[in-house]
């Protein structure tokens, strides 16, 4: 049974981690595009 | 804070000012010094100019020129203050004690040629860890870090190399308006000492900036074994900038440079003068006509030498044309500059550009020949040129290639079976005791099946990465990948690349996503995106465990020349894909450009291994990071749903086996031959019940459509899985392959598991015969780059739309290569 709970625990945590690593990357995705475009006119 | 933010009636206390030499004298003449407190008097209706009162005087300043002046307010520092107590102590003194604090933060940029030292520089002073490789462009981007040194904290940043500051590629660009944009307090220029020469043509650049500078004479170890003398202090005192001998792979002569900066910063420095490089009568001339015109223009004066960008007009440099377009009186600043041209051309019969550069090479010339004695002793100079004449060899330097890198990849292979059977120990010893420990629960089985076969799975490759890197890192600091880029230049000629592109091309084998951001060095924008293209086909270290564990597993006898095949064809479909994307997508024509052959160089042993300290860690990074999540998903998915509707009565078979071993009088052969059936009772039902979760759901979705290459539903999910980085194609074969190996230590290992599953419960045929394996491996080596490698892709070609184009052409490209290794290898077995 507890070790049940720390599966569920374990299991959530997994989740959210994973998804704040997809969000956190599309992020970072967003400003360092505005850097390059600004700074080495690689149009 | 800046002054120009200040309201009226506000008060602040001046920190810094910023700007070039002229501007900073003009400024601090009236009054604007360092510690000194001012107030905003009154603003101009249009809030230009504003009345300052300073040292009781009251001065009017632009915005442009308030804009430069660094100042802090009480409640900027009150708001900084945590301690309450000594919030109520801001007075005049604690303001000017934080004033002074303030103004003891020093910003310093590192200039200099490609492949000088700038990243050793920087990682020396610093303690930081940048990538450092004996080849040009190695930095593509502004790194920063901080130290402290007497007392004063250091901002460095380090810049790409650049040969001049026109505005002629990417990097020239960047790092001229680094400097333009941030103000840097000091420049270290940082000069390859064994090249002077040319290394100071951007020095004199920096000088018609009229910027504060310290000249660092890097590589000056070199200078020395060569016997050469440099009388560097007479040469300091000439050029107006101070400067220090460094060698910076062994830290020597840093402290120096920066006491240096330190005294420059303060202007204690002796030495520091701003000069004006004489150009000639007749240019000067020039300049001094336009300079007129453009000094009408305070508010760009105030922040560019009006000489600077008189002499860049001279030269035709589009950039500054830009600059000027803010000018009232614009049109005619450049009809002075087109008219000036013309007579220069006119008078001296050559372009206006080359008289600038030729009259710059001549004040070189003319410091190094009073100050500059090269030694006679030729026979240092000529080692590089020896060991050239053997390695870049017209008819051997390709061969020779080729079989530094099959060693590599032997090497991979042979030497890391080792260390990968000790750790691959260990992690089943683990597994063994977390079994034998725990009461069954899911707990245990998350632990075991998802941690210990998922994330265990992939660590043991982590000899195999390291092996690899310290090829790659030798070959990059002895300066032989400089050399290899030149042997394969007239190869990449005829696929419609130049040798720039290979550099990003090699270093994709480590990893794709600074690979691809080094396609940076390549000015031609096309020519930059077919490398971006491309270079998913190098094959990165993410993807060798999946080889190593397919090929250890199917291919044991040949896996050196199999793993060194597999880089070939990747190298070998890019070549293919180039010269097919050179013929519809992007046809341009070719480009001529320089490699530059940087000398040989001794690799040090610390910088190789910090090297592979850095690549361990991030990989250990990697699996307790990413590769966890994965592998506990992957896990969780294949756990759930709990109820299976079985085929069999599997808990009734199992019963009436362990009945037997009760009953049956026991020989050791019986016991062994019922414990076996057993443990096959056991598989059929764990592999049925992976069938029904829901990752089995989903897989058998995606099923055929992988089909016609040989794989089977556990195949087609790490394939998936490995999207989010290859690394995790393996993972999920662990976590997928759970079936029990036969007791032994060894025969639990993934590729003992993988060499013995076949296709189902019933059939005896293997899952991975060698072509289901070969169609396996050509997937994954052509398939989807991971989501960093797209992201990376995005950001450098600006938009998505090279990003979605890689994503489905790759995977295409994929699919049909792996069907043809199914068809073609039919008709041969
Ligand atoms: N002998 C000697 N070698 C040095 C010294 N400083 C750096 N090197 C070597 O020179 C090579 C180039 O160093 P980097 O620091 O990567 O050069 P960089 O200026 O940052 O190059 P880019 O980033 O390409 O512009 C490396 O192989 C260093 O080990 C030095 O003082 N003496
Ligand atoms: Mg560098």
């Amino acid at each position: 049974m507890i070790y049940d709970i720390f599966t569920a625990i374990i299991l959530i945590s997994a989740i959210v981690i994973a998804i704040i690593m997809i969000y956190k990357s599309f992020k970072a995705k967003k400003n360092k595009g505005k850097d390059c475009h600004d700074n080495c006119n690689c149009k | 804070m800046i002054l120009s933010e200040l309201q009226v009636n506000d008060q602040a206390i001046i920190v810094k000012i910023k700007g070039r030499g002229a501007f900073r004298k003009r400024i601090t003449e009236m009054g604007f010094v360092k510690g000194k407190k001012v107030k905003v008097i009154k603003r101009a209706p249009l809030k230009d100019p504003v009345i300052y009162e300073i040292m009781g005087y009251e001065v009017s300043l632009r915005n442009s020129e308030a804009s430069l002046i660094e100042v802090i307010t009480e409640l900027e520092v009150i708001k900084n203050t945590e301690n309450t107590e000594s919030k109520n102590l801001v007075n005049e003194e604690f303001l000017l004690q934080k004033a002074t604090e303030k103004g003891k933060t020093i910003n310093v940029a590192l200039v200099g040629n490609p492949n000088c030292g700038k990243t050793t520089l920087f990682n020396h002073a610093s303690g930081s860890q940048e990538h450092v490789g004996n080849y040009s462009g190695v930095t593509v981007d502004a790194k920063s870090a901080k130290f402290k040194h007497k007392g004063y904290t250091i901002n460095i940043v380090d810049l790409p190399g650049t040969y001049s500051l026109s505005a002629y590629s990417p990097e020239e660009l960047y790092v001229r308006n680094y400097i333009f944009s941030e103000f840097p307090d000091i420049v270290i220029n940082v000069i390859d000492s064994s090249n002077i020469e040319r290394n100071l043509y951007l020095t004199t650049q920096l000088i018609d900036m009229d910027i504060k500078a310290v000249i660092a004479l890097n590589m000056f170890d070199e200078l020395e074994k060569k016997g050469d003398k440099f009388d560097f202090e007479k040469f300091g005192k000439m050029v107006g900038f101070p400067v220090a001998p460094t060698v910076s792979s062994r830290g020597r002569g840093i402290h120096y440079l920066m006491d240096k900066v330190i005294e420059l910063y303060e202007d204690n420095d002796p030495y520091y003068r701003h000069i004006h490089i004489n150009y000639g009568n007749n240019i000067e001339e020039r300049i001094k006509i336009i300079q007129e015109k453009i000094k009408q223009n305070i508010s760009l004066t105030d922040k560019f030498s009006s000489r600077f960008l008189a002499i860049k007009l001279l030269e035709k440099d589009k950039n500054v044309n830009e600059l000027i377009q803010v000018c009232e009186n614009k049109s005619e600043i450049l009809n002075t500059v087109y008219k000036s041209i013309e007579i220069l051309e006119k008078s001296l019969k050559e372009d206006s550009e080359t008289l600038v550069t030729d009259a710059k090479y001549g004040f070189i010339a003319g410091a190094l020949k009073e100050t500059y004695k090269d030694s006679p002793n030729l026979i240092l100079k000529n080692s590089s040129k020896k060991i050239d004449s053997f390695l870049t060899h017209k008819l051997l330097g390709f061969p020779l290639f080729i079989l530094i890198m099959w060693i590599m990849f032997q090497a991979t292979f042979t030497l890391g079976k080792y260390p990968m059977g000790w750790i691959d120990n260990l992690v089943n010893l683990l597994g063994n005791w977390v079994n034998n420990n725990l009461a069954a629960s899911s707990f245990k089985d998350l632990l075991i099946d998802g941690v210990i076969h998922g994330v265990g799975g992939v660590i043991v490759f982590l000899p195999n990465i390291l092996i690899l890197f310290l090829f790659i890192s030798l070959m990059e600091d002895t300066g032989y990948l400089a050399r290899a880029a030149f042997i394969v230049d007239k190869l990449m000629h005829k696929i419609g690349l130049h040798g720039k592109s290979f550099i990003p091309l090699i270093m994709g084998f480590g990893c794709n996503v600074p690979a691809i951001m080094s396609t940076r060095t390549i000015e031609s924008r096309n020519d930059r995106i077919l490398t971006i293209l491309i270079n998913p086909f190098m094959s990165c270290s993410a993807r060798l465990p999946v080889y190593i564990l397919i090929i250890g597993a199917v291919f044991p006898n040949h896996s050196g020349n199999i793993l060194f095949s597999i880089y070939i064809f990747g190298i070998i479909i890019a070549a293919l894909m180039a010269i097919l994307f050179k013929k519809t997508l992007f046809k341009a024509k070719d480009i001529p450009f320089v490699m530059e052959l940087p000398p040989y160089r001794m690799p040090t042993i610390k910088n190789t291994t910090k090297h592979m300290w850095s690549k361990a860690t991030q990989y250990l990074k990697k699996m307790s990071g990413v590769i966890l999540i994965a592998a506990i998903i992957v896990w969780a998915l294949g756990y759930f749903p709990r109820e299976t509707n079985y085929t069999k009565d599997y808990n009734n078979i199992k019963n009436s086996l362990k009945n037997e071993l009760i009953t049956q009088n026991s020989t050791t052969a019986n016991i062994i031959s019922i414990n076996e059936k057993i443990r096959e009772v056991n598989n059929s039902m764990k592999a049925e019940h992976l069938e029904n979760s829901y990752i089995g759901r989903i897989g058998k979705f995606i099923e055929p459509v992988m089909s016609p290459l040989g794989f089977d539903w556990r195949m087609s999910v790490s394939l998936a899985a490995g999207i989010t980085g290859k690394e995790i194609v393996v993972s999920t074969l662990g976590v997928l392959f759970q079936a029990e190996g036969s007791p032994g230590l060894n025969n639990q290992t993934l590729i003992y598991k993988l060499k013995n599953t076949t296709k189902n419960s019933t059939s005896k045929e293997k899952l991975f015969n060698p072509l289901t394996a070969l169609s396996y491996l050509v997937f994954v080596l052509i398939y989807f780059p991971c989501i960093a490698a797209i992201a990376a892709v995005k950001k450098e070609t600006g938009t998505w739309k090279w990003a979605a184009f890689t994503v489905f052409y790759t995977t295409a490209l994929a699919w049909i290569l792996a069907f043809l290794v199914q068809i073609i290898g039919k008709l041969f077995l």
